[in-house]
């Protein structure tokens, strides 16, 4: 009974154990790596690409509101025939 | 009176609400059983001028066309047409212009799937065909109308063709090539439609869909006076085309048709 009981201890450890070593790489997986030097330098790149893309959109937006303004075509509207 | 009438076609006898709201509203459809009441009782009043047998072949492609489950549809059709290329050179010159209608209306019923395909020589080949044979059409009964047969051709019948061969020209385009197509101006600008329309609206101000079309030529056209015309034609007919976003049956709301946008913007 005592052997039965040191089993099941033992194994519990060993599994709970286990699972605590795969968090810890989870973790190690999920923590952001050091960037170098070249991603750094397109990362700034791209933010000031995503603000080009802002310019260019507010200027689309200036422009749409001096122009008149279009709906937007939704479908054919076909003629139907007459007999 | 009327109601009397409609029981004579159909004795189970309709309502006058519906009737009312079948006339005031029309994005109300009718079932199956009334609608055919009131096209018994149309034909009892208004009688076609064209041949019984013309009538019967239009009747059979119209129900072939709307029955998509039929198993050998397109073959049929491809059929039906073989057989009215031939048959349209014989007997009067009513029932050959009747004929050359309905094989135009074939030819223009492919031309929304080839454009929407992108089968440039196709669809033009078919517009070319349409257009053709409502010419011939139009001409057979113009000569008709003028030298007074006992069979009288109204100022409709004529603005019904004309208004087909409009359909040529502007189903074969997408939505977005409507407005700059010269092919379609030309036509607009060579045809006396605008005219044939407001003579027709005259007669017959109930009629929506002449005030519709014309209202959506007339935005192509981009001429302010006749898009204000038909408007209140439009709005004459039924009030509830005071909202731009009315979609009555069979047509989709103006606010969502790209024709009508230049008009929208002169009307609001």
């Amino acid at each position: 009974m005592l052997k039965n009981i040191i089993i099941l201890f033992t194994s519990l450890l060993i599994i709970s154990g286990c699972s605590s070593s795969n968090e810890q790489e989870s973790v190690k997986k999920q923590a952001p790596v050091a960037a170098p030097i070249e991603s750094m330098e397109a990362m700034d790149s791209s933010v000031f690409s995503v603000e080009d893309d802002l310019n260019t959109q507010k200027e689309l937006l200036n422009k749409s509101k001096r122009a008149p303004s279009i709906l937007i075509i939704v479908e054919d509207d076909d003629m139907p025939r007459l007999d | 009176m009327f109601l009397q009438k409609i029981d004579l076609v159909y004795p189970a006898g309709i309502d006058p609400k519906t009737l009312t709201a079948l006339y005031r509203k029309p994005h109300h459809k009718a079932n199956t059983q009334i609608s055919k009441a009131i096209l018994q009782l149309h034909d009892q009043q208004f009688p076609s001028p064209f041949p019984a047998d013309t009538q019967a072949l239009l009747n059979i492609y119209n129900r072939l066309l709307s029955c998509k489950k039929h198993p050998s549809l397109d073959q049929d059709i491809k059929d039906f047409m073989l057989f009215l290329s031939s048959d349209l050179n014989f007997g009067s010159d009513l029932r050959k212009a009747r004929l050359h209608w309905l094989k135009a209306d074939m030819h223009l019923d492919q031309l929304p799937t080839l454009r929407n395909n992108g089968q440039l020589p196709a669809l033009s080949q078919q517009k070319k065909l349409a257009l053709d044979h409502y010419l011939q059409a139009y001409q057979l009964l113009e000569g008709i109308k003028e030298t007074q047969q006992p069979v009288s051709i109204d100022d409709f019948t004529l603005y019904k063709l004309q208004q087909n061969m409009l359909a040529c020209h502007l189903n074969a385009l997408h939505s977005d090539k409507r407005y700059t197509d010269a092919s379609l101006k030309h036509y607009l600008s060579h045809s006396n439609f605008i005219q044939s329309s407001k003579r027709v609206l005259h007669t017959e101000p109930y009629q929506w869909i002449i005030a519709r079309n014309g209202l959506r030529f007339s935005s192509i056209n981009k001429n302010n006076q006749d898009c204000d015309f038909f408007y209140r034609a439009l709005i004459r007919a039924n009030h509830a085309f005071k909202d731009f976003n009315y979609a009555p049956n069979g047509a989709p709301p103006i606010m969502h048709s790209a024709e009508f946008q230049w008009a929208i913007a002169q009307l609001s």
